[in-house]
């Protein structure tokens, strides 16, 4: 369950901008309040079944001076679909989950 | 061997060194194809980097990041499930390959095998002149009974075994008793049939006699030998 939360996470991170794993990670922690520290070895595999999956392509930048060449990820339409399905079939869940625990 | 954090070293260069050595000893754990070996090292050594400019030191980063068993514990939990996935993905289509392989291949053998017919007159290989006056001489050795010459000028090798003058003999008696000569011929049908590789002329002949018909059915091979002759 937390896997498929994660997914529609960045997902959604990546909706407007394209972005690089440390990018992701340290933006998801921000935003969850500290609560989801995204681990490399949990977030890189996520990113590659969604790439396998043709809902996100990435690319290598160019070193620029100092900075070192960063890998990409942007969202792609099929992505951007998926997101949509997948958050409503989340917010149908918690929904859910949430009457069946304050009955 | 677990990774040991070297206090006495000289550090420039010190940090890359140790970089690569944290990055090295982590890929080594990891279990899933070359390819993605390279790219997980490659991302990786970006990140790190990545760490570095925003002013982090190597042992915040790697501090946070975790030993290499622990780091590379990460990536097999996960990694492990996409690979099952693509793999049945490619189980599936390998299979679905197979079938699709079988099928064309027992389709090109039906093809082979069924016979595929055409009117002589589109044939490139048989002459339809040609092909009468051989159908002539057969029917003109019948009638005198001219089993041998039929048998061993005439007919091809698995003919040969199947023919003998005493089959012919019966047969035409099943027909009529007096056998003579032919009054008149006419040619019903010719067609080249190509069945399994080879390529015959079936000819079906109607030979008006004294006091009865017989139809004919006559099938040379390509070299015009006889493979096949009915009567009725």
């Amino acid at each position: 369950m937390k896997k498929g939360v994660l997914e529609i996470l960045v997902l959604k991170l990546l909706k407007n901008d394209e972005k690089y794993g440390y990018q992701l990670i340290s933006e998801l922690k921000e935003k969850s309040d500290e609560m989801l520290t995204l681990k490399e070895g949990t977030l890189y595999p996520i990113l590659y079944r969604l790439e396998d999956d043709e809902l996100v392509i990435s690319r290598w930048s160019e070193p620029k001076g100092k900075e070192v060449s960063r890998k990409y990820y942007s969202i792609t339409e099929k992505g951007e679909q998926e997101l949509c399905s997948l958050y409503a079939l989340w917010s149908l869940f918690s929904k859910k989950v949430t009457s069946i625990m304050e009955e | 061997m677990e990774f040991v954090f070297e206090k006495s070293y000289v550090d420039y260069g010190g940090v890359i060194m140790k970089q690569k050595t944290y990055i090295k000893a982590i890929i080594k754990k990891i279990k899933c194809s070359k390819k993605n070996k390279i790219e997980i090292m490659k991302q990786l050594k970006s990140d790190i980097c990545i760490a570095l400019e925003n002013g982090e030191s190597l042992e915040m980063i790697i501090t946070r990041m975790g030993t290499p068993s622990e780091v590379a514990r990460e990536f097999n939990e996960n990694i492990s499930e996409i690979e099952i996935k693509s793999t049945r993905k490619s189980k599936i289509i390998m299979i679905i390959g197979i079938i699709v392989g079988i099928l064309v291949v027992l389709g090109v053998l039906v093809h082979w095998a069924l016979p595929k017919t055409k009117d002589i007159a589109n044939s490139t290989i048989f002459d339809k002149e040609i092909v009468a006056s051989q159908s002539e001489i057969i029917i003109g050795l019948l009638d005198e009974g001219a089993y041998e010459i039929l048998i061993e000028d005439y007919a091809d090798d698995k003919m040969n075994n199947v023919l003998t003058g005493e089959v012919l003999e019966k047969v035409k008696k099943t027909i009529d008793d007096s056998w003579g000569d032919y009054i008149t011929i006419t040619y019903l049908n010719m067609i080249e049939v190509v069945q399994m590789g080879k390529t015959y002329v079936v000819v079906q002949v109607n030979a008006r006699y004294d006091e009865f018909n017989v139809t004919y059915t006559v099938i040379f091979d390509k070299d015009l030998k006889l493979a096949g002759l009915y009567m009725k």
